[in-house]
């Protein structure tokens, strides 16, 4: 289905159960509200079953919601989206302890269907760097993109705020301006600057509206332990945004070392990108099994047995594809994940129903 | 013709493991005629029984396979005997040296010194930190300008593409190398060398066990900025030529 055919199929299924009324589910659950707005349906004699998941008290809240709401019973396509609204985004989200759970759902027999799916390639890059001779475009990025058949995209800049670059922010902020819902932003700062870093990303997540933080020690030189990015790292938490690590081969870089901040800051979701390059893979999914807030990200990564050891060991929700894109190709980054075999539901975790989860919670 | 200038059969030492018949699925499943193939270096640390593999199953398999021997040179006048023996009475085809896997500097003086004279094409795993990295790959085919150096990996191994530039001046200086396309780190290095030192330059490689070729062939075939003029030397003509296909 083209893109434009899913958000017209979106809107008329938005149109026809809103949910907007239920102030218990808005007030106390705005993420899963959003989600449910969105996607939300239910068949009556279906609810009991639904109701054996185990949960905190929101899907009585959503089920009392959806009821008020007076959802068809006889419509399967309603009950589809109403399992997928559980098992791929509202379990993963609130249950970072029983990240099995929602693969458990899929699992037991969730049929997705022809549910509407979207692909959001979580790392790529526009920059202006005269001293290295790169140009990235946002307009290549979204090229990029369509031609891989990718709805969304997050980018960052080459170089960090507010060296080498003090107008960083903007030049992100623009891109995405020019295309709106297609891009998202990461803001890449240097956390040596003290306060002044700690202004930028608030800036940036409060005003300009970036979705995360970006972090690149190789640049930086700051050890991801080091109180200063910690300060960086804890602030993006505050905002419920993630910090995406470079994850590679360098120093500075490896899982393990990445591994002190996942530990000082367990309240951040920290992204390890390239989930370790081409010699830490395994050692960043052992990282990962050893601290619930690390994510993995796909990209440039050269190894599809990799993306599905991640996931069978770590769970679907923990992993995002990404491709560092332009200069990668998203096109073949996607292939990669493709090639790793997952089941279907799974796949659309890891190639869309993540990113999409993870931006949404950003405050 | 089409080749995948890279593959390995064997068990490693360190893991990997392919058998022929796996190495010609492989091959079926992405659309490649022919194949270079490797030893991996053995458990039983022996590379001569390694290149016997290698040479039987060439005898098996002319159609599809070309041999490479593989020699530690640490080893002195015993690598340069094993050299000689398989490049002559077993009949491979080119040298492959892992600088990595049998630890030593790629432009040694001894590698140097096994390889002065030599008439068939040298591929080397390239891109390791300390052991090959692109300017000592670079350094070696400047001392041999009469062999021809084939390295993987684009002849560096990065992921923020801290070696490309290294990786780049090394072919700008020297004629007499190429790169390979082995998992490499973003599309557009692999587009860079074309246009900066032409398509002859590079060739598809799979490193089939430790990559898989299903996605490596996409980074030639599916390369946004190649023509298929391009696509056709990368994909088997460069090899043809660089190694005596024909």
């Amino acid at each position: 289905m083209q893109r434009h055919d899913r958000g017209e199929a979106l809107t008329r299924e938005h149109r026809g159960h809103d949910l907007r009324g239920e102030t218990a589910v808005r007030r106390q659950h705005c993420l899963e509200r959003r989600v449910v707005e969105r996607r939300a349906g239910v068949r009556l004699d279906h609810l009991a079953a639904l109701l054996q998941l185990p949960n905190d008290g929101l899907l009585p809240q959503i089920d009392r919601a959806l009821l008020a709401e007076g959802a068809d019973p006889g419509r399967e396509r309603l009950v589809r989206d109403r399992k997928c609204v559980v098992a791929g985004h509202v379990l993963p989200q609130r249950d970072a302890a029983r990240p099995r759970l929602a693969q458990k759902a899929f699992q037991d027999g969730v049929d997705l269907g022809q549910d509407p799916r979207v692909i959001i390639d979580a790392h790529l890059h526009v920059d202006d760097v005269p001293a290295l001779g790169w140009v990235l475009e946002a307009a290549h990025v979204v090229r990029r993109l369509d031609e891989a058949g990718i709805d969304r995209g997050v980018v960052m800049t080459i170089v960090d705020a507010p060296e080498v670059n003090p107008n960083a922010l903007e030049l992100v902020a623009e891109a995405c301006a020019a295309y709106p819902g297609r891009l998202e932003a990461f803001a890449r700062i240097h956390p040596w600057y003290g306060d002044w870093s700690l202004d930028l990303l608030d800036r940036a997540i409060g005003e300009l509206g970036f979705k995360g933080l970006k972090l690149h020690p190789v640049s930086t030189i700051a050890h991801p332990g080091g109180e200063e990015t910690l300060r960086l790292i804890r602030r993006a938490a505050e905002h419920s945004a993630p910090t995406l690590f470079h994850c590679g081969d360098e120093p500075l870089t490896t899982p393990l070392t990445i591994a002190h901040a996942a530990a000082a800051c367990p309240e951040a979701t920290i992204i390890l990108g390239h989930m370790g390059g081409y010699v830490h893979a395994d050692e960043a999914i052992d990282v990962a099994e050893r601290f619930p807030n690390l994510m993995l990200e796909t990209s440039a990564m050269p190894y599809p047995a990799k993306v599905s050891a991640a996931v069978e060991r770590l769970g679907p929700e923990r992993v995002l594809y990404a491709s560092d894109g332009p200069a990668c190709s998203p096109r073949i980054e996607l292939e990669k994940v493709r090639l790793a075999g997952l089941d279907p539901a799974a796949e659309r975790l890891v190639t869309g129903g993540n990113a999409e989860r993870i931006l949404a919670a950003v405050t | 013709m089409t080749v995948d200038s890279l593959t390995f059969v064997g068990e490693s030492l360190f893991g990997p493991a392919a058998t022929v018949d796996e190495l010609l699925r492989a091959l079926d499943a992405t659309e490649i005629e022919r194949a270079v193939v490797c030893p991996l270096r053995p458990q039983s640390y022996r590379l001569e029984d390694a290149n016997d593999a290698v040479a039987a199953a060439v005898g098996r398999h002319p159609d599809r396979l070309v041999g490479f021997a593989r020699v530690d040179p640490n080893q002195g006048d015993a690598a340069a005997a094993e050299l000689a023996r398989a490049t002559g009475d077993l009949g491979l085809g080119g040298l492959f040296l892992h600088p990595w896997e049998e630890t030593f500097r790629v432009h040694d003086e001894r590698v140097v010194q096994l390889l002065d004279g030599f008439a068939l094409p040298v591929i080397v795993a390239a891109g390791y930190p300390w052991l090959s990295e692109g300017a000592q790959v670079g350094e070696l085919a400047r001392r041999l300008p009469e062999v021809d150096v084939v390295a993987t990996n684009g002849c560096q191994i990065n992921i923020s593409g801290l070696g490309q530039t290294d990786a780049e001046l090394a072919l700008a200086a020297n004629a007499n190398l190429a790169v390979q396309t082995t998992g490499v780190y973003r599309e557009d290095f692999l587009e860079g060398v074309v246009e900066r030192f032409g398509a002859e330059r590079l060739l598809y490689a799979s490193g089939f066990p430790y990559f898989d070729p299903r996605l490596e062939v996409l980074r030639a075939r599916w390369a946004p900025g190649f023509d298929d003029r391009t696509k056709a030397v990368v994909l088997g003509g460069n090899a043809e030529r660089l190694f005596h296909l024909e």
